[in-house]
């Protein structure tokens, strides 16, 4: 009977809390609006999905390691604009995806080797960098890149699963397996982690903090790269502004998620079912017949709702008492004897 | 014995500073050996330099007849060295197998990867719970875990590196009695199984108790080593702090005064049930029980930072109602935490900042502080108290954890309590300072401020005060007077057997 009920209460972790919210949220479209249901909206979704969630897990990351990365979305638009040269060439997807992926890579890099060799607080260097990437698109590409070729847009309109299912869904279910994995069975994300929890700590356990956050970093360009290249090859025209801003939807699929903003704590499990939660409400809004100028309010009210509720069901585990374990319990005597009585009798002259 | 472990002629200098100066130290198969010296005397450096957190700058260490250079925390593992620190240094939001293996998981091959053998890992920290005698779940994570607990999976995170040295700094400073026990108990077997122990502590009585040689160190220089059969205590001491004290606990005699605080049937769900006791004018009243006996919780409670369900408080015979830490303050309490780093201070400012603090609307001219009121109330406490800093702007975080709670404590006293409550006020101190901080509690008694002290230590409560309350589960279970207080008497009380 306790044993059930510990099971049960071990059940109920923020995954759980955030499945039935989504699932809540499912059903609930089923009846107001089964529209929402037709196939076209279902991959429409699953798309942005898909490139939100690569995006959010290395996001996570970076999250784990008590970081910040509002750079992201000014990450994602050079990254764009990056592959849109490289596709007007006529390149195919591998080409520029590589060439996007190796931009992630650089910049993101950067932003890691900013953060420990100067020091610098990470939301302050990234805060930096954004300006700095957003500024510089302009002075590089006049308003758009446009006239791209179908090889490059390929990945959005002809590669389907089955005809149907977008390419990106299979991205994003690929590298979300893939770290699930190596989130649970690498040492390397072990340090990750105990990096968020501890610096210092860290440090005597041997780990070179430095090093594990640069790699963070690191690993979450790439992931930048290939979700900048889902949404560039879109269509045939490559804006400068296509990733600004997107940051704060992936800090908010990571955080609604479950992973704490201070660190050492997250799992990309979390971050799916944020980052799906996320990626319905736009749609969602539209098929109820709200304006979508509603939906960013909805989104900062559910961030809100989920924030709430980890903070509450913190407040009541930390009001348990603490209870002194009765094990190795001596008799009386024993203790009296063995504490230090004779060697500590106070001396009072 | 084998010689596991030999420093000669160590030294270390950090910028502007000599850390250690020619240090010497062994260590032998199936010893424990106790390291002693005042805060800042260079133990810490001493343990860092072992463990490959430092570098010497010159002097040499043999590992098993073998000398070695240490780059990094992981070779020293390597050798088979392990260290507890003073401060856990568990990951919070890890689980307890995960804090045991991190860094040196269990690993299987798979094809061409290498995954964490979970299986193999928790096979063998359930072995090490078995030779330590404990039982805790390995799925837990280490922010659930009390001190106690947590020094126990540091000891299990030693064992699974197969360590043959083992680095204990301070591991009692925030364990009860109990726990202590425990904690030695399990030091013990080790040491029967050849482990080689390096023990660090303040409290004088551990090492009679526990070790076999001790060394003591002051000023980052080597001092002595003896067995500990035949020195003492007071000798110790004298080697520690370069002179002979001898009086730990300065109490002087106080003429006690009508009633000041009563507190009646206070209770708080879950923590504290039915509390009633009351502390005479001049008094110094002490606190004793085990960790989570609800000592720390009732002060906190008195003084409004928690909601009290029912009960009620009386000052000097009226009542007072305290809904939070101004109340209080309204009321003539003052508390001084038993953590100085976390709640007590603000290390980054200094001594001055922090002791003008509380009161900086006493420190102004017209609508600007006056730093001269400032300098001139921190001047006072810096004498007054002996804080040992060269100016008044010092930052508190350059100083002794000693020096840092007389800071902590001027603070409070400049806002000139009629109750101050002092928690755990010599933890972590060293001998000196802590006789230093008994003659500033005495003093204070003396010039009328009533005390409410919390101790885990029991001579300094039976050296200290007029009477003591016991707690134990939430309430308070017992009384005694100064005359008859003894630790077996606490003990008893405090365990609940008659």
């Amino acid at each position: 009977m306790g044993e059930s009920k510990s099971r049960f209460k071990k059940m109920l972790t923020t995954e759980f809390y955030l499945l039935i919210f989504l699932v809540a949220i499912l059903v609930i479209m089923k009846a107001a609006a089964p529209d929402f249901y037709s196939v076209n909206n279902i991959m429409t979704v699953l798309n942005y999905f898909s490139y939100l969630l690569i995006a959010a897990i290395g996001m996570n990351l970076i999250i784990i390691t008590s970081n910040i990365d509002v750079a992201a979305g000014s990450i994602i638009s050079v990254v764009a604009i990056v592959i849109a040269f490289v596709g007007k060439t006529g390149a195919p997807l591998p080409v520029f995806l590589i060439a996007g992926m190796g931009t992630g890579l650089v910049l993101s890099w950067l932003n890691g080797l900013f953060i420990t060799k100067l020091n610098i607080p990470a939301i302050v260097a990234t805060l930096a960098t954004t300006q700095l990437f957003i500024g510089a698109l302009p002075l590089v590409v006049e308003g758009s890149i446009y006239d791209l070729p179908a090889s490059f847009t390929w990945l959005a309109f002809q590669a389907k699963i089955f005809g149907v299912i977008p390419a990106s869904v299979a991205f994003a279910a690929v590298i979300t397996a893939g770290f699930m994995l190596f989130m649970r069975y690498s040492r390397f994300s072990k340090k990750l982690y105990a990096v968020g929890n501890n610096k210092h700590a860290a440090t005597l356990t041997g780990i070179n903090v430095n090093k594990m956050m640069v790699l963070a970093f690191a690993i979450a360009g790439p992931l930048y790269g290939i979700c900048g290249t889902i949404i560039a090859t879109a269509g045939q025209r490559v804006t400068t502004t296509m990733g600004n801003g997107f940051e704060m939807t992936i800090i908010a699929a990571v955080v609604l998620g479950g992973t704490s903003i201070s660190g050492g704590s997250g799992k990309i499990i979390g971050t799916v079912l944020g980052a799906f939660i996320l990626s319905l409400i736009t749609p969602a809004m539209n098929y109820i017949g709200l304006s979508s100028d509603w939906s960013d309010a909805v989104m900062g009210a559910i961030i809100l709702l989920a924030v709430i509720v980890a903070s509450i069901s913190t407040l009541t585990k930390n009001k348990k008492v603490i209870i002194v374990p009765d094990q190795g319990a001596a008799s009386p005597e024993a203790q009296a004897q063995t504490a230090p009585v004779g060697t500590a009798a106070p001396e009072v002259k | 014995m084998r010689e596991l472990l030999t420093l000669k002629n160590i030294v270390k200098t950090f910028p502007g500073v000599l850390a250690l100066d020619d240090m010497n130290f062994d260590l032998r198969e199936g010893e424990i050996h106790a390291i002693c010296g005042e805060n800042g005397a260079g133990k810490s450096t001493l343990m860092k330099i072992v463990t490959g957190v430092y570098k010497p700058d010159s002097g040499e260490i043999v590992v098993a007849g073998e000398p070695v250079s240490f780059d990094d925390p992981n070779e020293a593992f390597a050798k088979g060295i392990a260290i507890i620190y003073q401060e856990t240094s568990l990951f919070e939001e890890m689980t307890i197998l995960e804090n045991i293996f991190l860094g040196h998981e269990r690993m299987k091959k798979a094809g061409p990867l290498t995954f964490i053998d979970y299986g193999k890992m928790r096979q063998e920290a359930l072995e090490i719970f078995k030779i330590m005698d404990v039982e805790l779940d390995l799925d837990e994570r280490a922010k659930n875990l009390g001190m106690a607990q947590k020094q126990m999976v540091e000891i299990a995170k030693a064992l699974s590196h197969h360590s043959k040295i083992l680095i204990l700094d301070e591991p009692t400073a925030s364990l009860t009695q109990r726990e202590v026990e425990a904690l030695f108990g399990i030091v013990r077997s080790l040491k029967e199984q050849g482990v080689a122990i390096a023990y660090i502590s303040h409290r004088l009585e551990e090492i009679f108790e526990l070790c076999d040689r001790v060394t003591v160190i002051r000023d980052g220089k080597y001092i002595s080593t003896k067995d500990v059969a035949t020195t003492n205590k007071d000798e110790l001491v004298a080697d520690m702090v370069g002179r002979s004290m001898d009086n730990y606990y300065p109490k002087a005699e106080v003429q006690i005064g009508g009633e000041l605080i009563r507190v009646e049937h206070l209770n708080q769900e879950g923590i504290l049930q039915d509390v009633n006791f009351h502390i005479n004018k001049g008094e110094i009243v002490g606190f004793s029980g085990l960790a989570g006996a609800g000592r720390t919780e009732l002060a906190l409670a008195i003084c409004g930072f928690t909601k009290i369900d029912s009960g009620d408080i009386y000052m000097e015979g009226k009542k007072v109602r305290i809904h939070n830490y101004r109340d209080a303050l309204n009321a003539g309490f003052v508390y001084v935490s038993e953590d100085r780093g976390k709640y007590g201070l603000v290390i980054e400012m200094s001594v001055k900042q922090n002791i003008t603090m509380p009161q900086l609307a006493n420190m102004r001219s017209g609508i600007f502080l006056d730093n001269k009121k400032e300098l001139a109330l921190a001047g006072r406490y810096i004498k007054e108290f002996g804080i040992k800093c060269p100016e008044e702007d010092f930052l508190t975080e350059n100083l002794s954890g000693g020096n840092q709670q007389k800071v902590s404590v001027s603070k409070a006293i400049a806002m000139a309590p009629k109750l101050l409550i002092l928690d755990e006020p010599t933890r972590g101190v060293d001998v000196g300072s802590k006789a230093e901080i008994h003659g500033i509690v005495s003093q204070l008694a003396e010039q009328g401020t009533t005390i409410f002290m919390i101790s885990s230590e029991m001579p300094e409560l039976i050296g200290m005060c007029d009477r003591i309350y016991i707690m134990k589960n939430g309430t308070v279970a017992g009384e005694v007077g100064r005359a008859e207080a003894t630790q077996e008497k606490i003990l008893k009380v405090a365990l609940h057997v008659d």
